[in-house]
């Protein structure tokens, strides 16, 4: 970090945090400390940085950086799916046990509080895939107030639905923070979700989740976004995935101030197969900013990506999709697609894949596409009474149900669908 | 029901109907015949509102109002159906939601209660067998992986129900085997009746072998040079459209 200043208040803010939270700092004392010193050395990134350039934090720089949020929002949260489902609730970063339930789980399934947890493998992984060089990544290594550890043991068939909410409501210009370590051990199968709501709030979320797919393990994550338009969020999420683990990923987008995920994917092993499919639909002037980075570390492995935005008004979004083939990793096979469609005339879209690729026996692909709706498709609706507005949030919705289709859990597609009807 | 009196269209610089006029009153079915380039399906896209086309020129009575002045949709609600000779694909979009859309449009328009699921579901079996329609072509996405014939059929299906006032086919025929043809012209023939009219659009005598015409008119160079009974289609079948040319030169 440049300014002393601001180094000065980082470094109060971060002693303060440590002396208040006491308990929970000691379990990874150290790693916070470790995390801190990576923030100050590195300070926040401006536009100057090729990878922030669109994506413009300095608003957020302002927020305290430790979270003075205690008070707990006690309206229960009213959605038919979470119904029979394992829910684990978090409001303005700390765990509310009341409106969670997640008694009686299913064999082979942990679920304990990051702060709270003795588990070897929770000692084992935690910020083992969370880059420090990441900025806010590391502010929620250093601040974060606790978070979930989950866990399907080796052999593990979890068919429950697991729910993480993140509410964030009734809090200014405060960051709060959602952290996760997700576990599928070997041979295990599991399915979480992470929804992030918010009602009279200001300042930003930053989640991290780090998720891990061991051997033959196939796990996984959808991450529907849905806050209301002065909350912004920043997710760093990490994958690491074993040999022969299948792993999907589901990020949808619907709503925030300036939303910005990294997904960073690391097939540290051979035959590892991975899906990553993202979906932004936005309006108003929010921005929002999908950067993925697929690391093919070893031979035989593929990955799919898919990303769709519709952006309106004065919205602003970005994709910038980098896959690494390295040296060793013949016979990959790595697909990109992003497609996105402006609205308006003031909507923006920036669109940059990257390939990196050091292996000679390889497939991949990229394409990027914007555009706007097909108006031969909107004269085919309306030569057969469509009104134009419906006809266009037809199609726009056709667009965008194929990324949604790869949501697996069917109460949560149906949820999903309704929310982007909504927003249509 | 319909009344086109010098009716004049350009698509950029291109002027490309020159005086059009054409009556069509309730019941009656209009065949357009031409050679290429005369301006069919242009006077198919004007009546519809494509908005590529510049009207610049003469006047369009549908039920004595000013068709031209009126949206793409605003049409359809009023009874104009078009059906499409190149059908647009709609991926994503299932055609049992679509046409769910489309007709409770119509009739909201037309201050009608809009059908619920039961109600649309029992039409919807009813008019699939006017055209002989597979019931999983409901299911598929309006128009994509459909055979050429399957398109068709799927034209005059939405067009069962729609129940336009006024269809106009624009080349239904082109691409279309034998079998699928008449599939095609006997679902149009079981939709006419006293009050539904229809115009015709082909380059072909062999679809008004089925889909028999009370008019046939020739179009040449934007304006309608020759107009006769059903005999006037085999005519041009046996002698095609030069001597109607020569004549209109001359």
């Amino acid at each position: 970090m440049q300014h002393t200043l601001e180094n000065t208040i980082a470094e109060s803010a971060f002693s303060e945090f440590e002396n208040k939270q006491a308990s929970l700092a000691q379990v990874n004392n150290k790693l916070r400390k470790q995390a801190f010193d990576a923030f100050t050395a590195n300070g926040f990134p401006t536009t100057k940085n090729e990878e922030w350039k669109y994506c413009d934090v300095s608003t957020l720089m302002q927020t305290p950086l430790a979270t003075s949020a205690q008070s707990q929002n006690k309206t229960t949260i009213d959605l038919p799916l979470l119904n029979d489902a394992i829910v684990l609730v978090f409001e303005n970063g700390l765990f509310n046990e009341s409106l969670s339930q997640y008694t009686s789980l299913p064999k082979g399934l942990t679920i304990e509080l990051l702060q709270n947890t003795k588990h070897e493998a929770a000692t084992k992984h935690y910020q083992q895939y969370a880059d420090n060089q990441m900025a806010f990544s590391a502010l929620n290594t250093a601040f974060n107030t606790g978070g979930l550890f989950i866990h399907a043991a080796d052999q593990a068939i979890i068919n429950d639905n697991i729910f993480i909410i993140n509410r964030v409501s009734n809090l200014q210009n405060n960051a709060t923070y959602c952290r996760n370590l997700i576990i599928a051990g070997t041979n295990a199968q599991m399915q979480v979700s992470l929804l992030t709501i918010s009602s009279n709030a200001t300042g930003y979320l930053n989640v991290v989740n780090e998720l891990v797919a061991l051997q033959n393990a196939n796990l996984s994550f959808d991450f529907i976004q849905n806050d209301v338009d002065t909350l912004s969020q920043i997710s760093n999420t990490y994958v690491y995935q074993k040999t022969q683990s299948t792993f999907t990923i589901n990020t949808v987008t619907l709503g925030g101030k300036l939303v910005r995920n990294n997904l960073n994917m690391m097939l540290a092993d051979a035959n590892i197969e991975t899906h990553l499919n993202g979906l932004f639909v936005i309006n108003g002037k929010s921005l929002v900013d999908n950067h993925t980075a697929v690391h093919h570390a070893q031979p035989n492995c593929n990955s799919n990506q898919l990303y769709k935005g519709i952006v309106s008004q004065n919205a602003t979004g970005v994709f910038n999709g980098k896959i690494f083939v390295y040296k060793d990793a013949q016979k990959t096979n790595a697909y990109q697609s992003n497609k996105n469609v402006l609205l308006s005339d003031d909507a923006k879209m920036f669109a940059k894949p990257q390939l990196e690729i050091y292996a000679d026996d390889v497939k991949c692909s990229h394409g990027a596409t914007t555009g706007q709706l097909d108006n031969e498709a909107l004269f085919y609706l309306r030569s057969r009474g469509i009104n134009l507005p419906d006809a266009q949030a037809l199609l726009n919705f056709a667009f965008a149900s194929d990324v949604l289709q790869n949501i697996k859990h069917e109460a949560l597609h149906k949820y999903t669908v309704a929310l982007l009807a909504q927003k249509l | 029901m319909l009344s086109i009196k010098n009716l004049q269209a350009a698509i950029g610089e291109k002027q490309i109907l020159n005086g059009l006029n054409l009556e069509v009153k309730p019941g009656q079915v209009h065949a357009i015949m031409g050679p290429n380039g005369s301006g069919k399906s242009t006077l198919a896209a004007v009546l519809t509102g494509r908005e590529d086309y510049d009207v610049n020129g003469g006047e369009v009575l549908f039920e004595n109002e000013n068709l031209i002045e009126l949206a793409p949709e605003e049409r359809a609600q009023k009874g104009v159906f078009l059906a499409f000779q190149y059908p647009i694909e709609i991926p994503g979009v299932s055609n049992a939601t679509f046409l769910k859309e489309a007709v409770n449009a119509v009739r909201q328009a037309q201050g009608k209660a809009k059908l619920d699921a039961k109600e649309f579901l029992m039409i919807m079996k009813e008019k699939m067998a006017l055209v002989e329609m597979d019931k999983t072509m409901t299911q598929r996405s309006v128009n994509e992986g459909f055979s050429g014939g399957e398109k068709k059929r799927n034209e005059i299906f939405q067009m069962a129900m729609l129940e336009p006032k006024l269809a106009i086919l624009d080349e239904t025929d082109s691409g279309l085997d034998i079998d699928a043809l008449r599939i095609v012209a006997d679902g149009v023939n079981k939709l006419r009746n006293p009050n539904r009219s229809f115009i015709v659009i082909t380059h072909y005598q062999r679809l008004l072998d089925y889909i028999v015409p009370d008019f046939v008119h020739v179009l040449y160079q934007g304006r309608i040079v020759k107009s006769g009974g059903k005999e006037l289609a085999l005519e041009l079948e046996e002698k095609g459209y030069d001597w109607i040319k020569e004549e209109t030169v001359a």
